[in-house]
């Protein structure tokens, strides 16, 4: 049984006359103890994603079963909540910004364990101590702390629950290659000791590489590939995998406008392979042993 | 090349209670015209401070000294308004922070026209449209029809970078002060947004400072690079013989540290 089983999940936002399909039926997994990574261009989807899965945004269709419990329905909110712990994106916003580091640690630690406040501290402080920040850090408010700063104070947050599921949606977008190393090989250590699965976005693919089982990318909304780790990397078949992998921040100069189509292969616009019968949009199927692709190439 | 800012002797303390934080202890350095200035440091060495000191942005509980100067006077001798004047207009500022750049309760169109009204003294409809379309389509965003139309949580981290980038160069400064500005970006949408400042550096002759722990970048995109540690400025050199041949043995340890991820 897998940690998390995403099925054909849904959601649709409106904006007047307009609709943005902001995940258009995705599948994804992760397995327990291990690690899924989310890839994708900006605005894909991945976000909204992860906040459907926390229960943020209801989901207009698909199922997503935690454990095999389907969480997508009401009655499961404890069940949520008690398992599923999420890294959010902006650092800023996940802090409640009028009260001291301490007292948001505080809070989460008291959801599930009774303890007192002056018991907590030195747990609180070793816990900052674990993402490289000093104690002092815990008397300080959202706003004194630079922005890598705040990035820890939030995965130290998400670690006090022991939750089985961790969505990481680029955690360490803001800290450098040092204090990202030390941070990843906490995670990968507590992922052994507890066996947490992870749900890892990240638009780095180095570290995905470091860390991940299965790759899924993501574009406009739907999983175009998805494998395991090493097939991804040494055998990327969607062009639009092949492009992110190829990326160098010099060579890409115009690559085309991003722009999706009223029909067919998301990737029409951009593709250098495109052929007629990409009007019709390709569905994920399993190309080789567990390499699964939305793409025409490869088929006979 | 001509010096456009003068950073001298900038020290800043934050005060939180009792304690007294060293955030900047006496940096200086110049940003030479038409030239993208890297600072590169790690997590908590003061990138942020140093940016938001030249607009004199910091804190009420920042104690700052030394001087900056900028068109032959001192930042921080400056009233409010003649501060108001130079921010945005004369030096922009892209935040770390996105939710810095921006009103919750307002629409992005409604705060990009803002803008172009209150700095620019725009008011003609057609022109105000177009430099609004020109600066989208310049960072890379598409579907800005329904953008402009939303509020920012409707959009995602990267849209939002974007958006400040866009809201920041539309009144084409002297001075670009980027913070991590690309932290949230793709390789595919980072590099047109790389591309697009070495175009304003070539086009328009803009002096950028930009922030970024990701020395790869710095590489690309910068002409120097300053070290930061621990609010110090180590060594601030042509980036090609300080990746070569860095002298302070902080600036070894980073570029060590960045080769073995390769
Ligand atoms: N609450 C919302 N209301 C309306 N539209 C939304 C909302 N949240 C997200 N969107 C839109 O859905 C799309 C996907 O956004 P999402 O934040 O999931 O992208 P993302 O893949 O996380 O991008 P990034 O890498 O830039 O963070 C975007 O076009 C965004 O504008
Ligand atoms: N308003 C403030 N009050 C107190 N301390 C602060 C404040 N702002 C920053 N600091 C502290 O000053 C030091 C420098 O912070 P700064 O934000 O300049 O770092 P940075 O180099 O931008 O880091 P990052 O890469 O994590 O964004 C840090 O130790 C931070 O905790
Ligand atoms: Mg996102
Ligand atoms: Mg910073």
């Amino acid at each position: 049984m897998k940690l998390l089983q995403v099925e054909k999940v849904k959601k649709y936002f409106v904006h007047k006359r307009k609709v943005v399909r902001a995940l258009d039926g995705v599948d994804l997994f992760v397995e327990e103890g291990q690690t899924s990574a989310l890839v994708g261009e900006s605005g894909c989807g991945k976000t909204t994603l992860a906040k459907v899965v926390v229960g943020l945004y209801p989901p207009q269709a698909g199922k997503i079963y935690l454990k095999g419990e389907e969480i997508t329905s009401k009655r499961n909110k404890a069940f949520l909540r008690r398992n599923v712990q999420m890294v959010f994106q902006n650092p800023y916003l996940s802090l409640d910004p009028r009260c001291t580091i301490f007292f948001s640690l505080y809070e989460a630690l008291s959801i599930f364990t009774k303890i007192k406040k002056k018991e907590a501290v030195p747990f609180l402080e070793e816990l900052l101590k674990s993402v490289e920040l000093p104690e002092s850090t815990l008397w300080r408010y959202p706003h004194q702390l630079s922005g890598g700063q705040l990035q820890r104070v939030c995965i130290a947050r998400s670690l006090i629950n022991n939750p089985s599921l961790l969505i990481l949606d680029e955690p360490t977008s803001a800290l450098d290659i040092s204090t990202t190393v030390k941070i990843i090989d906490l995670l990968l250590k507590i992922q052994e000791e507890k066996s947490v699965g992870f749900l890892f976005i990240s638009h780095n693919l180095k570290l995905v590489k470091h860390l991940a089982w299965w790759v899924f990318v993501m574009y406009y909304g739907k999983i175009v590939e998805f494998a395991p780790k090493d097939l991804i990397y040494k055998n990327p078949l969607h062009p639009y995998t092949k492009l992110l992998l190829d990326a160098t921040t010099l060579k890409l100069k115009d690559i085309p406008e991003s722009t999706l189509p009223e029909r067919g292969c998301r990737f029409f616009s951009r593709c250098p392979y495109k052929k007629d019968m990409c009007l019709k949009e390709p569905t994920l199927i399993e190309i080789e042993n567990n390499h699964f692709l939305a793409c025409y190439l490869k088929r006979k | 090349m001509r010096e456009i800012l003068t950073v001298k002797n900038l020290s800043v303390i934050y005060k939180v209670e009792e304690r007294k934080i060293h955030a900047l202890k006496e940096v200086s350095f110049s940003l030479r015209e038409g030239e993208i200035l890297g600072v590169v440091g790690e997590s908590g060495s003061g990138k942020t401070t140093l940016g938001l000191s030249i607009l004199s942005l910091l804190d009420e509980k920042a104690y700052a000294s030394g001087r900056i100067l900028f068109e032959g006077r001192d930042i921080f001798s400056l009233s409010e308004q003649e501060l108001l004047d130079i921010r945005g207009r004369k030096i922009g500022l892209i935040f770390q922070e996105p939710a810095a750049s921006f009103n919750p309760v307002l629409t992005i169109g409604y705060q990009f026209r803002e803008i172009l009204q209150k700095k620019l003294n725009l008011k003609e409809k057609n022109l105000v449209s177009q430099i609004i379309y020109d600066s989208f389509k310049r960072v890379k965003l598409v579907d800005e029809e329904r953008i402009l139309r939303s509020y920012p949580h409707t959009l995602s981290g990267g849209q939002l970078q974007r958006i400040a980038i866009a809201f920041s160069i539309a009144l084409s400064p002297l001075i670009l002060i980027a913070d991590e500005p690309t932290s949230n970006l793709d390789i595919t949408v980072e590099s047109q947004i790389i591309h697009l400042f070495l175009r304003l550096k070539e086009e328009l002759n803009l002096s950028v400072i930009f922030i970024t722990h990701n020395l790869d970048l710095a590489k690309v995109i910068c002409d120097r690079i300053g070290v930061l540690y621990k609010g110090k400025m180590r060594e601030i050199r042509e980036k090609e013989t300080l990746f070569r041949e860095p002298k302070d043995p902080y600036t070894k340890e980073l570029i060590e540290a960045f080769k073995k991820l390769e």
